[in-house]
């Protein structure tokens, strides 16, 4: 009798049994590791999403006059002047001033509420040149403003706005210059009926409640859940109206 | 030995590469995540320093900030500061072409982050105060002269107990250039209003009629401040029935308390050179008592008792005063006279030069400014 090389069914059964064992090990231990890594980085994507828009959001409210600048709110959607720019006027005569800001004033968009000694008016801006004659500090650069009207006899400062609005919808935090598409500032993890705007006493605006709840996540059968709590924001207005008795 | 072969270790080196892949790609996402969470918390401490700064430079303010000229600035006081976790702060002074002030604050972090904030803030002017007092009294509607009133507008007299220590030099200078040197008339009635003067009462200087609506906020404010201004920039808040008269521990004025509007009996006292601003929102009954320094009434003022005050009264409504003033009073509604009344450059001008007067306020409408 020849010596035959090979497996026995014996020895065949224990290696397929111990090949699918080991499989079904990898299996579970890949499964974890993705879905943990999938939880990890939904949760780190909301995070990032509330804190993003609670950031932006803070910066574009916080020095806004209620009265004057916060236009229609609703729960999905709040209207506002969205300022771009500061200006100090330094030559009066050239309507020159000494401008910083997000980007330069652009007509096409944007109005300019002027500060003086009476109350502020806003006029719309007619175009907007580079300018000369002053002396800038750092941050700052020189912007000619042309505006209609013409700018008050008592024009001390300027503020350049464009009429903007802030949606939550599509599942993020979107914001709409003028008339122009919502473009989005977050990812899109935001849960649209959980998210909302509220202002804080609608007759007398001292501030907004955003509240923010990301978008549950699920991963096969192990149901679905929030990568994070609901987070809520209360964003106070600088402006807002002084109490009688309040101090700078 | 034979030779076999299998795949047993290159699986298992792979299977750890790949967890030890998906390990890194989360180390790594994980630490940008720390990082930006750094650098927006850095970005909100160095804006809150900044703010900080701002809020400094309003509470600590210097009178030499007046003399700024259109584009001048200083540095702020306090000039600059650290706080406990090593963010530096700082703000200067610029003057606006309105007159008004801008606050530029700006704070730095231990680790480089750096932000601003910028506010405005006014300032009154007391030499525009001055013309809103061109009589003893000054009335927006009909003005009835009471048994034994008396009206002085053209002694300019230094109040009882008050001498050079009290009145300055530049009261009379000031209230010359601004008002003219020569007597003022006892009342200053608006064009078509009726002055009724009782056969016993004095009007030291005569009555005049001259329309005296045109200045701005003519009997909502004073000196172009309009009242809410002055709510703004009030000592204290007064509603009611008040009794004023002064307060002190030992040396030390009490300047909490609402009722104490400072001591013109006893200028060398605790309270002796307190010279509050106080704003009444609503109507004010005062009934005796003394004060000095500003009482701005944004709705009418009854006056009893006796109630003695040295300084400037700026009425909104009706008056109906019996009482004795040192400075001058201004009312918009009908007003009913008893009690004396004398024009007092000195009186007027401690008041309207007062530290409650000249520290600066915010701006009617917005004085937080967008920061980039």
């Amino acid at each position: 009798m020849t010596a035959r090389n090979g497996y026995g069914l014996v020895e065949a059964v224990v290696a397929v049994v111990l090949c699918a064992l080991l499989a079904a090990l990898f299996a579970v231990l890949l499964r974890d590791a993705a879905r943990a890594a999938h939880h990890a980085g939904a949760t780190l994507d909301a995070a990032d999403a509330v804190r993003t828009a609670a950031v932006l959001l803070a910066a574009e409210l916080r020095p806004l006059d209620p009265h004057e600048d916060v236009g229609s709110a609703a729960r999905d959607s709040l209207a506002l002047r969205a300022f771009r720019g500061l200006g100090i006027l330094c030559d009066p005569a050239t309507s020159t001033f000494r401008y910083r800001g997000l980007r330069n004033p652009d007509p096409s968009k944007d109005s300019v509420i002027v500060l003086g000694a009476g109350r502020d008016s806003v006029v719309a801006l007619a175009a907007a040149t580079a300018g000369s004659g002053c002396t800038t500090l750092p941050g700052e650069r020189l912007q000619r403003l042309t505006t209609t009207p013409a700018l008050p006899a008592d024009a001390a400062a300027g503020i350049v706005f464009e009429a903007g609005s802030y949606h939550l919808s599509s599942n993020a935090l979107r914001y709409r210059p003028g008339r122009g598409g919502r473009q989005p500032l977050t990812a899109d993890v935001l849960d649209d009926a959980g998210s909302a705007f509220t202002l804080t006493t609608a007759s007398d605006p001292r501030g907004v409640s955003l509240l923010l709840a990301p978008v549950a996540i699920g991963w096969g059968t192990a149901g679905r859940w929030a990568p994070v709590a609901p987070v809520t924001a209360a964003i106070g207005f600088l402006n807002r109206p002084a109490r009688p008795d309040s101090v700078p | 030995m034979r030779n076999r072969r299998g795949a047993a270790l290159l699986t298992a080196l792979l299977l750890l590469f790949l967890l030890e892949l998906l390990a890194a790609a989360l180390l790594v996402i994980g630490t940008q995540h720390r990082s930006m969470v750094r650098a927006q918390a850095d970005a909100w401490q160095a804006r809150a320093a900044a703010e900080g700064a701002v809020r400094l430079a309003a509470g600590d303010w210097s009178s030499g900030f007046d003399t700024l000229g259109f584009g001048d600035s200083a540095t702020a006081i306090p000039a600059a500061g650290t706080l406990p976790d090593g963010t530096a702060h700082g703000a200067r002074v610029e003057r606006l072409r309105d007159g008004s002030f801008l606050l530029a604050g700006e704070g730095v972090t231990r680790t480089g982050a750096a932000a601003n904030a910028f506010a405005r803030v006014r300032t009154a002017d007391p030499l525009r105060m001055w013309a809103d007092f061109p009589a003893a009294f000054a009335g927006g509607a009909d003005v009835e002269l009471l048994a034994g009133a008396v009206l002085d507008g053209a002694n300019a007299g230094t109040p009882p107990g008050w001498g050079s220590a009290e009145c300055s030099p530049i009261a009379a200078l000031e209230r010359s250039m601004l008002l003219g040197a020569g007597p003022l008339p006892a009342v200053l009635a608006d064009t078509g209003a009726i002055v009724v003067l009782d056969s016993t009462a004095l009007a030291i200087g005569g009555i005049v009629h001259a329309p005296v609506h045109s200045a701005p906020f003519a009997f909502d404010g004073l000196g172009g401040l309009r009242m809410a201004d002055l709510a703004r920039l009030a000592d204290h808040h007064v509603a009611g029935i008040v009794t004023p008269g002064p307060s002190a521990a030992g040396a030390v004025c009490d300047l909490s308390n609402g009722n104490n509007w400072g001591d013109p009996l006893t200028p060398s006292s605790a309270c002796g050179d307190y010279r509050p601003l106080i704003h009444a929102p609503g109507d004010l009954h005062i009934d005796g008592g003394t004060g000095q320094g500003v009482l701005a009434v944004a709705g009418d003022l009854v006056v009893t008792g006796g109630f003695q005050f040295r300084g400037a009264v700026v009425v909104r409504g009706h008056v109906a005063w019996d009482g004795v003033a040192w400075g001058a009073v201004r009312a918009g509604g009908v007003s009913r006279l008893a009690g004396r009344i004398h024009h007092s450059d000195c009186a007027l001008w401690r008041a309207l030069h007062s530290p409650s007067v000249g520290r600066p306020f915010r701006t009617a409408e917005r004085w937080w400014l967008p920061a980039f």
